[in-house]
This record gives C-alpha cells, sequence and structure tokens, in this order.
C-alpha cells in the first residue's frame, strides 16, 4: 500500500475485551483518578442482570456507584439537568455508560454538561465544537448498537456534537453483557459496523483507519452469518449447553468489530452509505443500519466506476488473502461486491425476509426515493449530488447492481 | 429522582478466605522447595542477596511475601507486602483474577497475556518468581490440575515426581 503523504488518526479509548473484562474496569478508571463512577443505562440493563455484573466486578474496591436505569429515547434536557445535579451534588467524578445508541448519547451529553456548564451544550456543537478533554467516560456495549458509540458524534433531540473528545476513554467489552439479545439487532449492529468501515475505503487514504476498517469487514464476514444461523437453528438440549461458548465467540468478535466501527467513524467523514441509510431510517420503518447495508454496494459501485476509486482491496478482508490472491485483479471489486449481495441475499434467507436484500422488500416505495435522496444530498456541497442520491436508490429499491 | 441508586458493592470474603489460606501455603511450600528441589534452590541462588517479593490483588487482596535471609535461606515473610522492602511485586489487577490464577483456570503464562497483572521490579527477577511458582504448582498439584496451572507439564524423574514432591508437600505443611 502507499503511504499518503500526510494522514490524520486519532483512538484514545483504552479497549479491554475478552471474559473478566469487566474486572478490569475498576482499575482502569483509577488510572484516570476516576473514584466513584455513575452508571448510566436503561431498564434493559437492570432488568438483564447486566448493571449486577458491573456492580460484581467493582467487589473489594470499596466504591460507591452510582445507578441511573433512566435512560431511553425518551431522555431529554430535563433528564440531562437532573443528571448534571445528581453528578455534582453525589461527587461522581466518571460516567459509565451501559446499553447502546440513545443511551450512550445520553451518557456523553450528560459528560459535557458535568465537565464544564450545562450552557456548554448550546455553545459546543457542531463539529469540534468542545475546546477541552471531558471527564472520564467509559463504555459499556451490549450486543445490539448502532456501531457509532465508540465513535465522536452525538446527536441528541435537536442538539448535534461532534468531537474526538467525545471517543469514550474506555471500551470494556465483556461475553457476560453480551447475552439474551435479539440476534437481528446484532444484525443491524453488524451492517451498520460494515458500512462505517468499507466506506472508509473510499475516503482519502488513511493505513490506520484501513487497518481498522479491514478487521471490521474480516470479522464480519467470519462470524455474521454463522450466529444468524446458530441463534435460529433448532435446539437440542446439548446445543443448548454448548451454545454459550460458541454464541459468545461470535458476538464478542461482532461487538469488537462495531467497536472498532465507531474508532473508524471518529476518522472518517459520514459516507454517502451512512448518510441515505439515515435519511430512509428517518422516511420510513426500516432500521437505518439494515438500510445503509442495502444501499451499501451501488455507493461503493458508484464510487467506483463514476469517480474512479480503486477499491478492489476491499475484498481481501472478505475472503482471506489466499483467495484475495487467486482472484485477478480486475475481478476483485466484482467479486467483493457479489459477497456484500450474498451476505444480505443469506440474511434474508435465514431471516425468513425479515431483512431485506432490497429497498422493496423492506416495503419502501419509488414515490418515496426522491425525498430520501433530497435529505440525504442536502449535507453534500457536490452540485450533482441529488442525481447521484437517486440514482443509487434507484438501484438499492430492485437491487441492480451499477454499472460501468 | 426515581431511577437512580447508590450502591456499595460489598467484598468477596470466602473468595478472600480462600486466597488468603492458598497463598499461605503456596508461599511455605515455595520455602520447601527451596530447601528440596535442586532447580528452585538455582534459581534462589541466581537471584541477589536478601531477594524479597511479593504476590497480591490490586487494590488491598491477599498476598504472600517470600524472600531470603541474610544466610541465603528463603523464608515465606507473610502477607503484609508493606512491612518489607520488596525488588519484585507482582500484583494482580482484581481479587478475581488472583481468583482465577489459584483455582487454575488461567496459568501465570495466559493472565499475563490477558494483560491481568503489572510486575513492579526487574523483569528478569519476575520472571524467575514465575518459574518458581510454576515448578511448586507442579509439586502441589496433580498432573490434570497442574496442567492447567502451567504452560508447559515438566518431565521430571521418578525420584523428583515421588520423593522430592512429597517432602515439598510435608515440608509444607509442617513449615520447615
Amino acid at each position: 500500500m502507499l503511504l499518503p503523504d500526510h494522514f490524520e488518526f486519532i483512538c484514545p479509548a483504552r479497549t479491554a475485551s475478552g471474559a473478566k473484562a469487566l474486572e478490569h474496569l475498576p482499575g482502569d478508571l483509577g488510572t484516570l483518578n476516576a473514584r466513584k463512577p455513575l452508571i448510566i443505562t436503561d431498564k434493559r440493563g437492570t432488568e438483564k442482570g447486566l448493571v449486577g455484573q458491573v456492580v460484581k466486578a467493582f467487589r473489594t474496591w470499596g466504591l460507591t456507584l452510582g445507578v441511573y436505569d433512566g435512560a431511553g429515547p425518551e431522555a431529554d434536557m430535563g433528564t440531562v439537568k437532573a443528571l448534571y445535579n445528581l453528578y455534582l451534588d453525589r461527587g461522581f467524578d466518571a460516567i459509565l455508560a451501559l446499553g447502546s445508541g440513545a443511551t450512550v448519547d445520553l451518557a456523553k451529553v450528560v459528560n459535557i454538561a458535568v465537565s464544564g456548564r450545562p450552557e456548554d451544550l448550546a455553545r459546543c456543537q457542531g463539529v469540534d465544537g468542545l475546546a477541552h478533554p471531558l471527564n472520564p467516560f467509559g463504555f459499556i456495549p451490549v450486543a445490539a448498537g448502532t456501531a457509532r458509540e465508540c465513535g465522536g458524534e452525538v446527536v441528541f433531540g435537536d442538539l448535534y456534537f461532534n468531537s474526538r473528545f467525545l471517543v469514550p476513554d474506555l471500551v470494556t467489552i465483556d461475553p457476560r453483557m453480551l447475552t439474551d439479545e435479539d440476534p437481528l439487532r446484532l444484525v443491524s449492529t453488524a451492517l451498520a459496523a460494515l458500512t462505517f468501515a468499507a466506506e472508509a475505503y473510499a475516503g482519502p487514504r488513511n493505513p490506520f483507519v484501513e487497518s481498522y476498517a479491514q478487521l471490521v469487514i474480516g470479522f464480519v464476514f467470519e462470524h455474521l452469518l454463522d450466529e444468524v444461523r446458530q441463534a435460529r437453528a433448532e435446539k437440542r438440549r446439548t446445543a443448548r449447553l454448548t451454545e454459550g461458548f460458541s454464541l459468545k465467540k461470535g458476538r464478542l468478535a461482532l461487538v469488537n468489530a462495531a467497536c472498532m466501527a465507531g474508532y473508524v467513524h471518529a476518522n472518517t467523514s459520514p459516507g454517502l452509505a451512512a448518510r441515505l441509510g439515515t435519511a430512509i431510517g428517518h422516511r420510513s420503518a426500516l432500521d437505518p443500519a439494515l438500510a445503509m447495508g442495502i444501499v451499501l454496494p451501488c455507493v461503493l459501485e458508484d464510487h467506483a466506476h463514476r469517480q474512479g476509486c480503486d477499491l478492489s482491496r476491499i475484498l481481501r478482508p472478505m475472503v482471506g488473502l489466499e483467495r484475495f490472491a487467486a482472484t485477478p485483479r480486475p475481478q476483485r471489486f466484482v467479486a467483493a461486491m457479489a459477497r456484500i449481495r450474498y451476505l444480505f441475499n443469506e440474511l434474508f434467507v435465514l431471516t425468513e425476509a425479515v431483512v431485506p436484500r432490497t429497498l422493496e422488500d423492506a416495503g419502501l416505495t419509488r414515490d418515496a426515493l426522491e425525498a430520501v435522496a433530497e435529505a440525504a444530498a442536502a449535507s453534500d456541497p457536490a452540485p450533482d449530488s441529488p442525481q447521484v442520491c437517486r440514482t443509487i436508490l434507484e438501484h438499492a429499491f430492485t437491487g441492480r447492481p451499477v454499472a460501468p | 429522582m426515581n431511577d437512580f441508586r447508590e450502591i456499595t458493592p460489598g467484598g468477596r470474603p470466602f473468595t478472600r478466605i480462600y486466597l488468603n489460606v492458598m497463598l499461605w501455603f503456596v508461599g511455605r511450600a515455595i520455602q520447601a522447595a527451596a530447601r528440596q528441589d535442586a532447580e528452585v534452590k538455582r534459581e534462589f541462588e541466581a537471584l541477589p542477596e536478601r531477594f524479597t517479593f511479593a504476590l497480591a490483588a490490586a487494590p488491598d487482596g491477599p498476598s504472600m511475601v517470600v524472600g531470603k535471609d541474610e544466610t541465603g535461606r528463603v523464608k515465606y515473610l507473610g502477607r503484609r507486602p508493606g512491612d518489607h522492602p520488596l525488588h519484585v511485586k507482582i500484583t494482580l489487577k482484581s481479587m478475581e483474577a488472583l481468583f482465577l490464577l489459584f483455582t487454575f483456570r488461567e496459568s501465570t503464562a495466559t493472565a499475563t497475556a490477558r494483560d491481568r497483572l503489572f510486575v513492579e521490579g526487574g523483569l528478569p527477577e519476575a520472571c524467575a518468581v514465575v518459574r518458581i511458582m510454576d515448578i511448586v504448582q507442579v509439586h502441589l498439584l496433580p498432573k490434570p490440575v497442574a496442567k492447567l496451572a502451567v504452560k508447559r507439564y515438566p518431565r521430571w524423574g521418578l525420584k523428583r515426581h515421588t520423593w522430592d514432591r512429597a517432602l515439598v508437600n510435608l515440608r509444607a505443611v509442617v513449615g520447615c
């Protein structure tokens, strides 16, 4: 790979992954001078015993933990202010976000507030609006997520923040936290991760970003289908007994992929597939992560054919080095796109059409595509953007590859 | 706020008792092996005079201290690392990590690879301590269990496997 003249990469997170990783958390918080963390989670975190697992990991440390389990999509500025007061009144010095999506966004917004003043929230909005590092922040992922949690982007109501200071200081991935999740939510996490990683190849060359992206793609292609197959298979008693070991290994890999995709996301601009997926998610019942995955091959084909990007190297993490080397260079990009479409077709069969292959399968109408194209193009200054979005959506609607 | 509560996690009294007993016994077994086992004796002879090391769990978990006195004799020095000037201190990052080690679910090598411990002091001396502990564990544990606790189960002669082993265990119990 050619070394670009200039590139930047930042990943301040310390990631601990594997069996008993939670037990490292008190010590890791200690290295950040944090002695009294506030855990922010949702009701599922408490009901499934995940909070209990975290509390257990703090036994023998003589620390007091705060647990707030009212996070969720309905949280608003009132919740932020209440948590701000709680944090300061009770003397907390760190936040641990346990969960995904909206829960982590709430925790990050609270951390911005407690690291300064609540009024800072309005002032620090936008890209690179935060001027200084925040208080220690840890993230404990569960099996399902948006793959953005480890990144620096936060959307909370009308507020939008994007800063490297929002990347968690500690990420603790423990198999005990990855239990009892709907496999479809895991699929959506994996597809979001795949989208962020694959689109990173289409951006400016950055060897660090590509290293992470390569691992994300490799983990998703190696484990996702097996995970879905195992989760949906008829379970005999012996299978149920051994399930814990095998399922956790695949899940652990996929959650690691999601976290790495977050680091990729923090170092790249949002790609077209991510923007289109988000726009589709806002205008239909389709999960944005699934929408991102559906439009992904069409977006990459557009990059390759219209903009002349050489994306053939994206095949390598999908099939491994030997099969990559065995594929002639001109066939590699086509083979990679075929692999992504094969992944979706398999998911469609395995989930009995719950994971759609195309936007048509997802129940979208052609009329809705225009509004999606305009919404996605609104954040892109290129003049031909609406037309490009329309073309991509047309192809993703029926699953027709974008021809050169 | 209805959804908020403060929790002070309790201790782990039974784990603490188990680990204290294990460390006490392993400490005395190291003392015994230094007298009975030629390889352990050689390892200690190569270490500096009055060499003392501790194995402990953070933040204030169970611990043991073993060291050489002025005559070069190896002694179990109790369970308070603060009372002795230490050349090497191996600290497991949590009591759970020490529990994994002493329930033989993880070997020292695996615990190191999984970033469960840190060492204060010289690395060569720390490696010698790990080698000594491996030999002692082979003396103390039945083969199937010892295989879990050490990286490679050693090939020893019959005398070492039977006579030396029996004496190490006996001396550890008696404390001489």
